[in-house]
This record gives structure tokens, sequence and C-alpha cells, in this order.
């Protein structure tokens, strides 16, 4: 399947369509560019943004608990090399079921920030399949940016959890690392959840 | 009479159970993560009856660290319970995740690898997760008898929210009888 799909593109898109919804973003090249979009757009600091920068594989398991305690759309931004470090978080959002939980997955079929070596999606695993068969509700393939913003706004519409499987293709840029420290991420994301919750800080 | 105290007998949950799911209430923790282990299936039964709480049963330890990370960041606490052999399957979760990013989560961890241990593949795994706990610098604590057995719950989950850093609940065989084979 011929990929077409750049990540900068899909990152700008859920960041034009997703109004305030929590985005939570794997670490390395999706979180960093997820910071340089939001400040290209002028939505800095978006306070929903939460940048991850360790725990790989733990991105939609963090966001599978920020969605039981939500009502809005959260959004998960993960990679094919990370999701398959942890691929029974699948089984768990399955089994959990949040409506509310969309997980977009950059899949390059590769590690591309170690060396550009193809993980097990470039040959016989395919995510979309695997979270059909845990319970996730929708499960869509995207390879251009049309299609990926047909599918990501209808997946705002729909009741989840909805995994969109996008087929990305990397242009060997990386930008800079994101100039948020960890710790005033989760200060200034965890804040405007309880503000949101209209609960007392 | 003697029926009547057999059925208060049964039903009385014990002390170390009854103070870990009050001390839990105490902190407004509402989200539990966990993946099952025989010796403290009487706390996580309880914990799955009752209806203060959600639950979420895990595949493997580094998602319950997830979950609950999550679940703290959307402004809900959160604890999890494990055994100590899935201690070692979630260390770079806490060190790349909650130690930058000061999350705090309390986590309950049955330690295995004590007295009357009966199974080689657990002992170094049990017996190295203070240790660990000790190199990566959270704090710890373990409950091996029924003294001051509330202090040292909530009083430990009060210093992990104050010291904004994960902080382990050990519980030994002493404690709660541990594994029967």
């Amino acid at each position: 399947m011929e990929a077409k799909l750049l990540r900068y593109d899909l990152i700008k898109n859920i960041l034009q369509n997703c109004n305030n919804s929590p985005i939570i973003s794997n670490l390395g090249p999706t979180s960093d560019e997820l910071w340089h979009i939001t400040k290209e757009l002028e939505l800095l600091p978006r306070e929903k943004n939460f940048y991850t920068y360790g725990s790989m594989g733990l991105c939609s398991s963090i966001a599978l608990g920020i969605a039981i305690n939500t009502s809005e759309k959260v959004i998960s931004i993960d990679g094919d090399g990370s999701l398959l470090m942890n691929l029974g978080t699948l089984s768990t959002i399955g089994r959990i079921s949040p409506e509310n939980l969309i997980i977009v997955v950059c899949d390059n079929e590769m590690w591309a920030q170690t060396g550009y070596q193809p993980t097990a999606t470039a040959f016989n695993t395919d995510l979309e399949k695997i979270s059909e068969s845990c319970g996730f509700k929708n499960t869509f393939k995207c390879t251009n940016i049309n299609e990926f913003k047909d599918t990501f706004n209808k997946s705002l519409k729909i009741k989840g959890p909805t995994m969109i499987v996008a087929k990305t293709k990397e242009t060997g840029e990386f930008p800079e690392v994101t100039p948020v420290e960890p710790e005033f991420t989760v200060y200034r994301f965890r804040n405007s959840m309880l503000n949101n919750n209209e609960a007392q800080l | 009479m003697l029926t009547q105290g057999i059925i208060l007998w049964e039903f009385k949950m014990e002390k170390w159970v009854q103070i870990i799911i009050d001390s839990l209430k105490e902190h407004n923790i509402s989200v539990i993560s966990y993946v099952p282990d025989i010796s403290i299936d009487k706390v996580t039964k309880e914990i799955e009856s009752d209806p203060y709480f959600k639950v979420i049963p895990a595949t493997r330890e580094e998602e319950c660290i997830g979950i609950a990370s999550g679940s703290y960041v959307s402004g809900v606490n959160a604890a999890i319970f494990m055994q100590s052999s899935g201690f070692g399957n979630c260390i770079n979760a806490l060190t790349s995740l909650n130690i930058p990013a000061r999350i705090p989560i309390p986590i309950f961890i049955n330690l295995r690898g004590e007295i009357g241990e009966f199974n080689i593949a657990q002992v170094t795994m049990g017996r190295s997760t203070r240790p660990i706990l000790d190199v990566i610098n959270i704090p710890h604590v373990t409950l091996d008898n029924d003294l001051n057995l509330h202090k040292k719950v909530s009083g430990n989950i009060t210093l992990c929210y104050a010291s904004k850093k994960p902080l382990a609940i050990c519980l030994s065989p002493l404690l709660h009888g541990g594994k029967i084979a």
C-alpha cells in the first residue's frame, strides 16, 4: 500500500478540526511536530496538548486513563513501533470500550528515529484488523490526506472506540524537541481538565 | 446464636483489606488499574464490587502505569495493584513518565520471594523489588502486621501526593498469609 500521507499534514488536520479536545502525542517526532504545528497555527499555549517524552508504548494507555474521566473526545496520536510494544492495551480498550476515544496511529512501518529499521507492520501485522478483533467499534485505514480528513471528521461524530491507521511516509526531517518540560505539561494539562470539570484546584 | 456468629465472621472484611479501601476513599482515589494476584485478590475483589471505584484490569503492569497516569492528569486520583514480578515490567514507565513529569501514583505491590515462597522463579524479582525502588528513588513502606496500619497506608498516600511521585506500598505474606500452593 503506497503511503502518501505526511505526519505533519495529519497532525495539522487534527488540530484544525478537533476544537479543544485533549490530544496525547507519542514520544519523539510526533510530540515535537505537535508543538511546532500548534505554534504555526497560533494555538499556543494549547493546554490540552499532552506531549510524552518517554514511556514508549503508553501513549494510548494514557489516553484511555483520560477518556474514562471525561465526556470530551480524547485523541491519541500513536506510532506503529510504540503500539507494537504494548498491543495489550488494544485489548484493554476493547474491553472498557470508551465511546470518546480516538486512536490515530502514524504507521510508517518503521522505527524512523533510530535509523529507519522496518517494524512488523511492514510485513504481516495489520493494526486495523487487530483493533477490530479487540472490539473497537470503528476501524479505518487511510493512505492520503483527503481520506484522512474525511475519516477523522467522521470519527469526531460517531461513538468509539475508534482506530484510524494512517499509512505515513518519512521526509527524513525531524523538528527540534518540544521546548516544554514534562512537569509543566502535566501541571497545565491537569489544571485545564480540572477547570473543565468545574472542580477546585 | 452460633449460626449468626459464623455468618458475621464470613462477611467481615479482614482488617488490612478494610484499611486499604478506607484509605483509598479518604484520598479520593476512585480509579484502580490492576493485574491480579491471589494474595491481594481479597482487596481487588472488594474494589471490583464497590461502585465507588472505576476498575480497569490491564494486560501488563506497565499499562497500569499509563492508565493511572492518564487518570491523574485528567483530575482523578488513581492507584495500582500488582505483584512484584509485574513491578519488573514497569520500571521504565515509572522512570520516564512519572518521575520526570511528577505524576503521583500509590502502587500496592504484593511481595513474592518472602517467607513461604515455593517458586524459584518468583524469588529474584520479589527480593529485588525494594532495592530497585531505592535505586530509582521511589519511597516505599512494607506492611507486615496490623500495627499502625491505617497510619502506614493513609499517611504514605498523603506523602505520595505531597511529593508528586509514585510511592510503593509493599504487602508481605506476614500481613495476608501469602499464596497457598
